[in-house]
């Protein structure tokens, strides 16, 4: 059906994997089948056998073997649904966990054309689709068939005519099932639309809940929320129709059916030539027939349902990879000596579509523990280039490279020795203080993360926490918003990574705080190659190179002081920034 | 379709409100719920006449007679029984239609500062998820009220008439299913709580992963994190079977556990045929009868289910369900001579501490602009805001001689204009984003704010929809739309944040020659870090960083103010340094 599908894999896996649950399972579906189908028999045998002779031979067994019959149907329809549990459960978890494994190796690039939103619900909901077209869809379905079968071929060894107008009445309750459920699907669908309009209007009104209150406009708002509730309303309105109506018409569908057998097994006609306990007991297996019909239509549909689900799943697990990185490239075989690392740039283009060019011919070759900052307006590539020197993004044209190594070849595994990456933000991630700055990393020593604290001067505030290191950081409140940016530092420089890259990271500080940042990156600059981003011109410790961006270009590269005589723009700027106007 | 309307109500924050409200479904639903639910013993009653006929054999005529009564009745009660689930259905659709909109309305009438304690995705969730799972449960209570209750009864009642000695003896299961599923309701709960707290772990932890992905590939970590899902989603495999085992798997066993009592209906009733006291008709009227109640039974589990999850969603919305608020509407303001004098203004936010501004004094009247600008953080958007009165303010805001808090917050909307620096765009067309409401012929106000070519180029020209937050337009075009919007009424006062960071130089130039002749009846406050234009307006307000201000024109500034005149140079050297299109 697809090129290369998880889900086909993955249910696969499953089934191979637990034999044991399989075979429950075939035992629990052939029992539920079967037994199903017993009780009218039993019935029909009572009928013809006790009441109509009058005769009360055996009828105290029988009427234990009766409820025995009932006791194995609910205890295998209780296995039933307790397999497909687990065996469901276990298939949410290998795609899950399949998924997880591609996110580690995807290309980067899709990060940036996918949301986050987006692919979490790849995760969950078509996940859990899945899950369900394999345990409602395809299993209930079997079960369902089954259950037709049986109960025809019951009829039919009751009177082969019975069997042939139960024949021809499947496809009249199916086509009739099928019709209600297309039409209720539709206005679901159609429901589902107004539904985001009025869970849309919500939104806005909240985002924009400022202009509302400035104009006085709550009444126009709630004017055009009405309208879409209303519409909504009428929806819904339809919806419900169908789903009142639906019942009862098969109910009378089911009573017209029991009026035709009575009347042709009736002593004058009697067509069918069966006796009343036959009779009895067709009339309990037709009125059986119709919840699996029923249910067989909801089954196609939750299967119809389900299959963009997995189509987007198996879209997802498609979707290019990061080539495979060269993984004999070591830290110690890359970088030698510290003192003696070079990084360059040759030529760098990358655009992140066709056409679109957002870092064009960058070329800049950096000396040893060189400090160099980035600047130019927001938009200019300057992240994208960082994503870049990491080996994160593949350059469309020319290379980074480290001593001559391109930067792309080196194993994740590896880039946390190299790079020490700090960005503007601090992600918290669950865990104690210590987790914070190891990742959970268990190749980090307790000394090091010690080392790390005291290098970014924390070690007495951490100290004076409850737990110390071992404290666990449940919110935001534990760490000031500077204390997060030292973290952040002290988490780059853990490994003792021989290049720094600092992205935007004074930008949200105050100038306190940011001043502690400043030294403690000026006391770290003389040990490592620096290379900063910053939206603002004077970067927060003595560079020895300014590279200007402008469309996607080196527009000036050189010494602060050169810049300054040379280049008005960076001049004049420069000025407004002191007197802090933008 | 019966006419639709969609209503306040009083007193929503009391659950029995609702079903007072809808007077005529909730009278159609107990008349047809009751009708149906009692009528309903009459089909297993002709179904058992139908099978005597065939004993008895009737002849050919009475018994398609019989046949067709059974056909009529049963259409009849399917009938009744249609209104009544359709008029459940509509009460349902009705209510969370009510709750939705009382909820908004409480939103909508919330104070601002209010409003900044709120939190977007809770209010979200209320105005949605927990409005369907508590119209859910009251759809659910009002249906199982006749489906279980009424039913249950009226199947009992008939199976006594029937035989007393055989119902007594063989429904004394079916009270012990219903108490056994109420038992295990609470650790069904427990274990379906236990499971939906991971579960939202695991959306959490994958959120996470995604959202910071190329984090945690730069630092390596992420074959180590994977591991650590794996036992994650371990955790949530084997806490989603134990919930799943005991709420599905459960049903038959309630189921069986019912039908025990069928052993006696089987056997006394098989021998109570057999010495003639009942027909096999009324033996078989029984066994349904009996086998529905058992199946009624064993479904409760779910009702109580149902009607748990809804009390929780009921408490969470009931604090946002207030009586209905509407803004007055008299105004009684001058809309000629507009005299604006403010003295010793301060303003600090309700959830900060300190000042931000200080000590502002300024006077000004219609057909004047006056500017505002000053370094990054010195105060200028606060000014422009604290002059809408929305939030309390220290010192005085007079608009022609009458402080600002003492006209009601309509007339305030209705003397002021306010433009911030987020165009603030709704998913409509243009002509609704510019008169939200009031119609009126926009093309002047276009025209003010240079956008006729831009419009031109438009098939749909004003009838263009700006999409989500205005996603379809260029920045430029957002910002001049919502200044459209701002310049509409000619307010007294119109007061202009930061509007042109997205528009180009020339054009800026071209709206402000615009507004100041067109707007002469108005007072203009023009909030800006581009000094360029403010040669051309009357005075200006400086604001510095330490809470200290300048007052005076250009002019006087470029003598006295040197941060003023410096940042004037050096702008005009640097060009044309806004970043838009």
């Amino acid at each position: 059906m697809m090129g290369n599908s998880l889900v086909k894999k993955a249910i696969t896996n499953v089934v191979k994997q637990n034999i044991g649950i399989d075979v429950l399972l075939v035992v629990a579906i052939c029992g539920v089948v079967i037994t199903s189908l017993v009780p009218p028999q039993m019935l029909r045998y009572i009928i013809d056998h006790n009441l109509v002779p009058g005769s009360s031979d055996k009828l105290l067994s029988l009427a234990l073997a009766y409820m025995g019959v009932l006791l194995f149907i609910g205890v295998f329809d209780c296995m039933k649904e307790a397999v497909l549990t687990v065996l469901g459960q276990k298939i949410t978890r290998e795609i899950r966990l399949d998924m997880m494994a591609k996110l580690a190796n995807i290309n980067a690039l899709f990060f940036s054309t996918n949301e986050s939103g987006n692919i979490v619900s790849r995760f969950t909901n078509d996940v859990d689709a899945i899950n369900s077209l394999f345990t409602n869809g395809i299993v209930g379905m079997m079960i369902d068939c089954f259950k037709i079968i049986g109960i025809v071929v019951s009829i039919w060894m009751f009177s082969a005519t019975l069997g042939m107008i139960t024949l021809i009445l499947l496809p009249i309750i199916y086509s009739i099932t099928r019709l209600f459920q297309k039409k209720m699907l539709k206005a679901q669908i159609e429901n589902r639309i107004l539904v985001a309009r009025v869970n849309n209007h919500i939104s806005e009104s909240l985002k924009n809940i400022q202009m509302i209150k400035v104009y006085s406009k709550e009444s126009y708002m709630e004017q055009s929320y009405t309208e879409r509730l209303l519409d909504n309303y009428q929806t819904v309105e339809k919806v419900n129709f169908y789903d009142s109506v639906f019942s009862p018409i098969i109910l009378l569908i089911r009573a017209v059916v029991i009026a035709v057998i009575v009347v042709l097994s009736s002593k004058q006609l009697n067509i069918l030539g069966i006796s009343l306990g036959m009779v009895a007991a067709s009339i309990d297996l037709i009125s059986n027939l119709f919840t699996p019909i029923e249910n067989l239509g909801m089954e196609l549909q939750n299967i119809q349902q389900a299959v963009s689900g997995m189509h987007r799943v198996n879209d997802f697990y498609n979707e290019p990879e990061d080539d495979v990185k060269n993984s004999s490239l070591h830290m110690d075989g890359i970088v030698p000596k510290r003192e003696e690392l070079s990084l360059s740039f040759n030529d760098v283009t990358f655009q992140y579509e066709q056409g679109t060019e957002v870092l064009q011919d960058i070329s800049v070759q950096l000396n040893p523990q060189d400090n160099v900052t980035f600047v130019g307006r927001t938009g200019v590539g300057k992240s994208t280039l960082f994503k870049l020197v990491m080996g994160l993004l593949k350059p469309t044209k020319g290379s980074i490279t480290i001593n001559g190594i391109d930067v792309y070849q080196i194993p994740n595994l590896e880039k946390r020795k190299i790079f020490g990456y700090v960005d503007q933000s601090f992600h918290t991630i669950p865990g104690t203080v210590a987790e914070q700055i190891s990742l959970q990393d268990t190749s980090i020593t307790r000394e090091q993360i010690e080392n790390a604290l005291d290098f970014v001067g924390l070690t007495d505030y951490v100290g004076s926490l409850e737990n110390g290191l071992d404290t666990q950081v449940h919110n935001d409140t534990l760490f000031s918003q500077g204390q997060r940016q030292l973290l952040a530092i002290a988490r780059a420089i853990v490994t003792n990574p021989p290049i720094l890259l600092l992205d935007e990271i004074t930008a949200n500080l105050d100038s306190i705080t940011e001043e502690k940042v400043v030294s403690v990156l000026q006391k770290a600059s003389n040990a490592h190659t620096i290379l900063s981003i910053s939206h603002r011109l004077s970067s927060m410790i003595a560079s020895d190179t300014v590279v200007i961006l402008e469309n996607g270009r080196v527009k000036n590269a050189g010494s602060p002081e050169m810049l300054l005589q040379k280049d008005e723009w960076y001049r004049s700027h420069i000025a407004l920034e002191r007197l802090t106007w933008s | 379709m019966a006419k639709l309307k969609i209503e306040s109500m009083e007193q929503p924050n009391r659950i029995i409100n609702y079903w007072k409200k809808e007077k005529f479904v909730v009278a159609c639903i107990v008349i047809f719920g009751l009708a149906y639910n009692i009528a309903t013993v009459l089909g297993p009653i002709y179904q058992g006449k139908l099978i005597d006929s065939i004993v008895r054999g009737d002849s050919l005529s009475s018994e398609v007679i019989l046949a067709f009564t059974f056909i009529a009745l049963i259409g009849a009660i399917q009938l009744m029984r249609y209104f009544k689930r359709f008029y459940i259905r509509r009460f349902a659709n009705s209510t969370s239609a009510t709750m939705r909109l009382m909820i908004y309305n409480h939103i909508m009438h919330e104070t601002t500062p209010e409003l900044d304690n709120e939190s977007t995705g809770n209010l979200m969730t209320r105005a949605i998820s927990d409005v369907d799972l508590c119209v859910e449960g009251m759809r659910k209570f009002s249906t199982e009220i006749f489906d279980t209750g009424v039913v249950m009864t009226s199947y009992l009642i008939t199976m006594l008439v029937y035989d007393t000695k055989i119902t007594i003896l063989a429904s004394l299961f079916i009270p012990v299913a219903m108490v056994l599923a109420e038992k295990l309701k609470n650790i069904i709960y427990k274990y379906s709580a236990a499971f939906r707290t991971q579960s939202s772990h695991i959306a959490n932890t994958t959120y996470d992963a995604i959202e910071n992905a190329m984090f945690y590939r730069a630092n390596g970590v992420e074959t180590q994190n994977r591991a650590k899902y794996n036992d994650d989603l371990e955790d949530l495999q084997n806490k989603a079977i134990r919930a799943n085992i005991l709420e599905t798997s459960m049903e038959p066993i309630y189921n069986v556990i019912a039908m025990l009592g069928i052993i006696m209906v089987i056997y006394l009733g098989g021998t109570k045929v057999i010495n003639g006291g009942w027909t096999i008709g009324n033996f078989s009227t029984y066994i349904i009868m009996f086998a529905a109640m058992a199946s009624r039974a064993s479904k409760a589990a779910r009702l109580f289910n149902s009607v748990q999850k809804s009390q929780v969603s009921w408490q969470r919305i009931k604090p946002y369900l207030t009586d209905y608020q509407r803004k007055d509407t008299m105004v009684n303001i001058d809309l000629n001579n507009t005299r604006l004098s403010v003295k010793n203004l301060s303003f600090c936010y309700p959830t900060g501490k300190e000042n931000i501004i200080e000590n502002i004094s300024f006077t000004g009247k219609q057909g004047e602009i006056i500017g505002v600008t000053g370094s990054i953080a010195s105060g200028k958007s606060t000014l422009g805001l604290s002059l809408l009165g929305l939030y309390p303010y220290l010192g005085s805001i007079k608009i022609d001689d009458k402080e600002l808090r003492d006209f009601t917050e309509y007339e305030r909307s209705q003397m002021i204009s306010y433009l911030s620096h987020k165009p603030q765009l709704l998913s409509d067309t243009i002509y609704n984003n510019i008169t939200m409401g009031n119609e009126q012929d926009i093309t002047t106000v276009l025209r003010d704010v240079c956008f006729e070519t831009d419009l031109a180029a438009m098939p749909d020209g004003i009838n263009t929809m700006v999409g989500n937050s205005g996603i379809r337009l260029s920045g430029g075009q957002q910002a001049r739309i919502a200044l459209a919007r701002t310049l509409l009424n000619k307010s007294k006062i119109i007061i202009l944040d930061d509007p042109f960071a997205a528009v180009d130089m020339k054009t800026e130039e071209q709206i402000i020659e615009n507004v100041k002749n067109n707007y002469k009846n108005s007072l203009i406050i023009l909030i800006s870090h581009r000094l360029t234009i403010f040669s051309r307006i009357s005075q200006i307000i400086l604001l510095y960083n330490d809470k200290t201000a300048v007052y005076g024109t250009h002019n006087e500034l470029m003598n006295s103010a040197e941060l003023y005149a410096e940042i004037f140079n050096l702008q005009c050297t640097a060009g044309d340094n806004n970043d838009g299109q």
